[in-house]
Order: structure tokens, then C-alpha cells, then sequence
């Protein structure tokens, strides 16, 4: 699916003018064509590689170094569980295995790739520290903060994610953790 | 549950920071518990100083967490906001305000420590045109005292680059946030779109003619060593995040951003300058350990009761962060070892909880070694504790050394400046990722 006109006159408005290069405007422009597209095929690369003169091959060197540019689909929903030390000795490995397990997915250790149901609904990988260590195990969900996410707290979050989130749209953050564990019986 | 319960310390202990939770916190739905309704006004900062507190003790950078819109520009301005950019503009020249932050000893709070008013001098000995970009990019594992900052209170950043920007001349700022907040990316979009509105951005700044600055906002998109400024300079530039060879440095013409001299920053420096700007370089110099004072948001998070972000002097001990602040460990075990600046440091044994948790202490011996600076992070902390079931510390220690994403890291050019945001600091770290290699873990996305 070839990238809309609409992104690339948004790129030659909005990003270029920022920038003293035309190349620093990659990054946000592999941006905008993700949100697009949902993810990053090989024509996204030759087009963005046309939008700003760079070759294909070099965008998609760049693309594959960060971890959050998706080379192929994903779920509806990117669940993503933190396992780094503060989470890590918090049990969000134990929490991702228990996560796998439901929704019937194969569970690796380490890596950094996704596993994604059949229906399409949900993705599951592990990711590096997301800055929520107060909220740990802390899991992001399309980017968005969940948390705390206790082993024993996985058929929960599944069925009832929102309860979890601790930002929401049009509300202010909620700040660390043991104000709402001890408001919830949950610490 | 009463407000006992919540806060089962005595009033002489009550520490004079915002709790994590902030008192105020109007709470998220589905939260609204009996006891704390949604009315509740919240309460001001305790005034007493606390345990080895200055009295009085009065957070600044973490004052907005209780305001439930403290990210809006009215709120801002309605308590005090864009007063220190205005004083610099009507009544004092770019040099001075460098003198001012260089007397204020603020040193940068991203970890390395380096004295901030000699950052701003250097780069602005250096020609035009000139960057300034903020380092957003909070990725140590254990820090989290940014993202609140930049949530809570996002035009507390915008003064200091705007002062920043005055004092160094640069019309060009930039802001490298990592891809994963999301949150804090939208707050800042936003908060930018209404400095625009007010004319606190863009062309005669707040009526100052020929005082123009412009903003702009980069998502990185998931890489640990972007929190190292030359890998945010390669990324923001367009490239995959690979450390630059120094010299030249950053603030030289060569090294910067486009090869233009930069400043860049941490998020908490930048907003520690409005208020040395309002409060003079002397107060901030009073606080704290006089080698690296001023107040400093610290992270704790591991196995402790009350993890959270705490507002208090730099060079508190780490027993008192520990025992007063976070709540004690967890089920009262015993403190087994702490990572004081998180992973990109060494690991200190839980015996001597009296070190004072400084960027001074920390970057020289005892606690700096050969195999490579002991950073401070962004003052993030996390314990761990003894787990039978992984055979004890060392089995911690060992997983918490296992980097997953060191095929990112791995990149560095051989003999390279290590900074203290470099995983790659730590020997052992790459001797053990080499063993441990996982199956389909090495070559990063391209390879799952």
C-alpha cells in the first residue's frame, strides 16, 4: 500500500522546516508512515527514500535499529512487558509468561521479537525499561502505561485493561504507586 | 482508608517531598475510593524539613505533581511561570545569566556531572548558528524522575531552554524524547503549541525584538544508547544512534548537531534554571553538598515499599532514601545491593548505606573505578534482594548484567570516551552478553 499523499505533503510542510537536512527528517517521517501504515514494508522504504533523497537500503539500515519500527504486522494490541531489573525482580517475567500462556502464545525468554494470536487482536514481546519502575511490572499497551501488572494479575489486566492504565486521555498522571495500591487493597 | 494508613509515618518523619502518590493526585477512574474523594484540595508541601532536610524544605521542580493541570500555560503562569524569562530579558545579558547558572554550581543531571555554566560559556565562545538539544531520552533502567517532570510540568522545561537559548544565543532547540513516551511527547506538543499562542515562542519572544526561538519536538523510536548525546545527535540527525569519536566534542563547531556548536542537556537541568534565575545562584549553591548542590528529583524503585519519584537535596544518604523516604524494603528484608545510578554504573553492596548520593561522591573513587566511570544515571536507584530461586544475589547480579539490547551498544568504536551512559562501560556486561547470547536476540529487529 503506497504511502498517502496527504504524509508526504505533511513531511515537506511540517518536518523539513524543523531540520538544517533533509535526512534529519527520517525519523519523524518513518513515524508518520508507521502510524500510516501500521507498519514498515519494503515500498514504505522506497518511497520515504524517494521523499528525501536518500537510498532505500539506507533507510531501512536505520529503520532496523530501532526497536519500535515494526518490519512486519502486528496486533491489534502491542502488549509489551518491561523486563528490566526494577520490573525483573518485581515478576514481570513470571507476568509475560502468564500472558503468553492465555492468550496461547509461544513464550521465549529474551529476544526482541513479537508473537501475535491468530485473530490478530494482541502482540506480546518484552521491551526494555519504558521509565515506569514505580509501576513495576510495568506493561505498555500501543505505548501506553499499565501498571502494576502482578503475575497473579494477568487474567485481570486481560479482561479489563483500563483498570490498569495509569494515564488516560484528557486526565493528569497518577504518580507513583503506593497511594493507588493501598487505595486498592492491591499492596 | 485513612489517611493513617496511607501514611503510616509520624509527623516528625514526614518527609517534606511530594509522596509519589501526591496526596492531591485527583485519582485516575476506576480509583475513587471511600476516604479520598476527588474534591480533596491538595495539600501544600509539608514545610518542616525532614531528616537531614535544610528547614524550611520546599521541592520546586516536583511543586506541580499535586496540580492536577499544572501542564496547562495558565496554571504555569499563574504560579509564577515565565517570571525568570522575563527578568533575564528585561534586565540582564547573556553573560551574566551564564555567570549566574556557573555560580549556582548546577552541575548536569543526566549523570556525567559536568558543570552546566561551562557548557553554556563554551558553546557560546563558538560561532553561530548554535543548538541547543534536550536529551529526553531517560532510558536507564531505574530512572523515571524526567518523564513525570516533562508530564507534570512541561513549560518548567520550555523556560530553561528559552533561558538557555538567551543566554547562549541559539535560535534553534530541539527535544530528543524516546519513542516510548508517548505521554510526554503529546504534553510537550502541546504545550509548545501554546508558548506559540502566547508569543513565549518563535519571533520577539515575549517582546524582546530580535529574540526568536523555535522548538521542536524529535521521537526517538526505541534505543537505549540514544541516552548517550552523540548517538541522540547521530539519531536526531537521521542516522542509526552510533556513538561519535570525541573530540570533537559537542560544544566545538564538528561535533554538534549538524556540526554546528550544541549545548545538550538533561530535562531536570533545564528546569532547575527558572528558579536559580528567581531565587539567585546562592540559594540554589545552599542546598545540599556544597561539590554539586541544588535539589534533585531522586527515582527508588525496586524492592522497596513506596517507590516513587522524591524531591530532595542533593546528597542525601542513601539509608535515608532508602529507610525515610521509600517506606524500608520490602517485607523488611535486608538491603543485599543497590545500583545508585542504575545500570550504567556499578553495583554497590548493601554494607554502607551512607554514601551520600551525589554526582561529587559518585564519579570518583572509591566509587569511580578503571573499569569505567561510576555515573550517577539520572539518580535512579533500584535494590535488589536476595531471591533463592534464581541461586541468590549472583544470580541476580548476573541478570541484571544481561543486556539485551547490546547489539545497539556493541557498535562503539574501540578506546571511545565512555561516558557514564554507557552500558559498554562495564566489561564484564560484555563478556557476559557474549556467553549469553540468545537465539534470535543478537541482530536486533532484523533477525527475530
Amino acid at each position: 500500500m503506497p504511502l498517502s499523499q496527504a504524509l508526504k505533503d505533511r513531511v515537506a510542510r511540517e518536518v523539513f522546516p524543523k531540520y538544517a537536512t533533509k535526512r534529519a527528517a527520517l525519523m519523524p517521517a518513518l513515524w508518520l508512515a508507521q502510524q500510516e501504515q501500521g507498519w514498515l514494508s519494503s515500498e514504505t522504504f522506497d518511497e520515504i527514500g524517494e521523499l528525501l533523497d536518500l537510498d532505500p537500503t539506507d533507510v531501512m539500515a536505520v529503520a532496523s535499529f530501532y526497536t519500535m519500527f515494526n518490519r512486519r504486522p502486528v496486533g491489534q494490541k502491542l502488549i509489551e512487558v518491561c523486563e528490566n531489573p526494577p520490573c525483573w525482580l518485581n515478576r514481570s517475567a513470571e507476568t509475560r509468561r502468564r500472558i503468553c500462556e492465555r492468550l496461547e502464545l509461544h513464550f521465549a525468554e529474551g529476544g526482541h521479537g513479537w508473537e501475535t494470536t491468530a485473530d490478530g487482536e494482541f502482540s506480546v514481546r518484552p521491551t526494555e525499561c519504558v521509565a515506569a519502575c514505580d509501576y513495576a511490572p510495568a506493561v505498555q499497551v500501543n505505548y501506553r502505561y499499565y501498571g502494576p501488572v502482578r503475575p497473579e494479575d494477568v487474567e485481570d489486566f486481560l479482561t479489563n485493561m483500563e483498570r490498569f492504565a495509569f494515564e488516560k486521555e484528557g486526565s493528569k498522571p497518577a504518580f507513583g504507586t503506593h497511594e493507588r495500591r493501598l487505595r486498592e487493597g492491591r499492596g | 482508608m485513612s489517611a493513617e494508613q496511607r501514611n503510616p509515618r509520624t509527623p516528625s518523619d514526614q518527609p517534606a517531598v511530594i509522596p509519589p502518590g501526591g496526596p492531591g493526585t485527583p485519582s485516575t477512574p476506576p480509583a475513587a475510593a471511600p476516604g479520598i474523594s476527588q474534591q480533596q484540595p491538595p495539600p501544600a508541601p509539608t514545610p518542616q524539613g525532614g531528616p537531614g532536610l535544610p528547614v524550611p524544605w520546599e521541592p520546586v521542580l516536583t511543586a506541580a505533581f499535586t496540580r492536577p493541570h499544572g501542564y496547562e500555560i495558565d496554571d504555569y503562569l499563574s504560579r509564577g511561570g515565565y517570571e525568570a524569562l522575563r527578568k533575564v530579558l528585561r534586565e540582564m545579558a547573556p553573560a551574566d545569566v551564564i555567570k549566574v547558572v556557573s555560580d549556582s554550581k548546577l552541575v548536569g543531571r543526566g549523570g556525567a556531572g559536568f558543570p552546566t555554566g561551562l557548557k553554556w560559556g563554551g558553546t557560546a565562545r563558538n560561532p553561530k548558528p548554535r543548538h541547543l538539544v534536550v536529551n529526553a531520552d531517560e532510558s536507564e533502567p531505574g530512572t523515571f524522575g524526567n518523564r513525570y517532570c516533562m508530564d507534570a510540568d512541561p513549560h518548567g522545561l520550555l523556560e530553561g531552554m528559552l533561558i538557555c537559548c538567551y543566554a547562549v544565543d541559539i535560535q534553534q532547540a530541539y527535544i530528543y524524547i524516546r519513542g516510548e513516551n508517548l505521554r510526554g511527547y503529546e504534553r510537550l506538543e502541546y504545550a509548545i503549541k501554546q508558548a506559540y499562542e502566547k508569543g513565549l515562542l518563535g519571533r520577539d519572544i515575549a517582546g524582546k525584538s530580535g529574540f526568536n526561538v523555535d522548538v521542536a519536538v524529535t521521537r526517538g523510536a526505541g534505543a537505549y544508547i540514544c541516552g548517550e548525546e552523540t548517538a541522540l545527535m547521530e539519531s536526531l540527525e537521521g542516522r542509526r544512534a552510533q556513538p561519535r569519536i570525541r573530540p570533537p566534542f559537542p560544544v566545538d563547531v564538528g561535533g554538534g548537531l549538524f556540526g554546528r556548536p550544541t549545548v545538550v542537556n538533561n530535562v531536570e537541568t533545564l528546569m532547575d534554571v527558572p528558579h536559580i534565575i528567581n531565587r539567585g545562584a546562592e540559594w540554589f549553591a545552599g542546598i545540599g553538598n556544597p561539590a554539586a548542590p541544588g535539589p534533585k528529583v531522586y527515582t527508588i524503585s525496586g524492592h522497596v515499599n513506596q517507590p516513587g519519584v522524591y524531591e530532595l537535596p542533593m546528597g542525601v544518604s542513601l539509608r535515608d532514601l532508602i529507610y525515610k523516604y521509600a517506606g524500608g524494603m520490602q517485607r523488611d528484608q535486608q538491603v543485599k545491593a543497590v545500583s545508585p545510578g542504575a545500570l550504567a554504573c556499578q553495583i554497590l553492596p548493601g554494607t554502607n548505606l551512607d554514601i551520600p548520593m551525589d554526582t561529587a561522591t559518585l564519579t570518583r573513587p572509591p566509587y569511580f573505578n578503571k573499569l569505567g566511570p561510576v555515573g550517577f544515571g539520572a539518580g535512579g536507584d533500584h535494590r535488589l534482594r536476595r531471591r533463592d530461586q534464581h541461586g541468590g544475589l549472583d544470580g541476580a547480579t548476573l541478570r541484571l548484567l544481561r543486556p539485551r539490547k547490546l547489539w545497539q551498544v556493541r557498535a562503539l568504536p574501540r578506546g571511545h570516551t565512555l561516558d557514564a551512559g554507557h552500558m559498554a562501560a562495564h566489561p564484564g556486561r560484555r563478556r557476559h552478553a557474549r556467553r549469553h547470547r540468545h537465539p534470535g536476540g543478537r541482530g536486533g529487529p532484523d533477525r527475530r
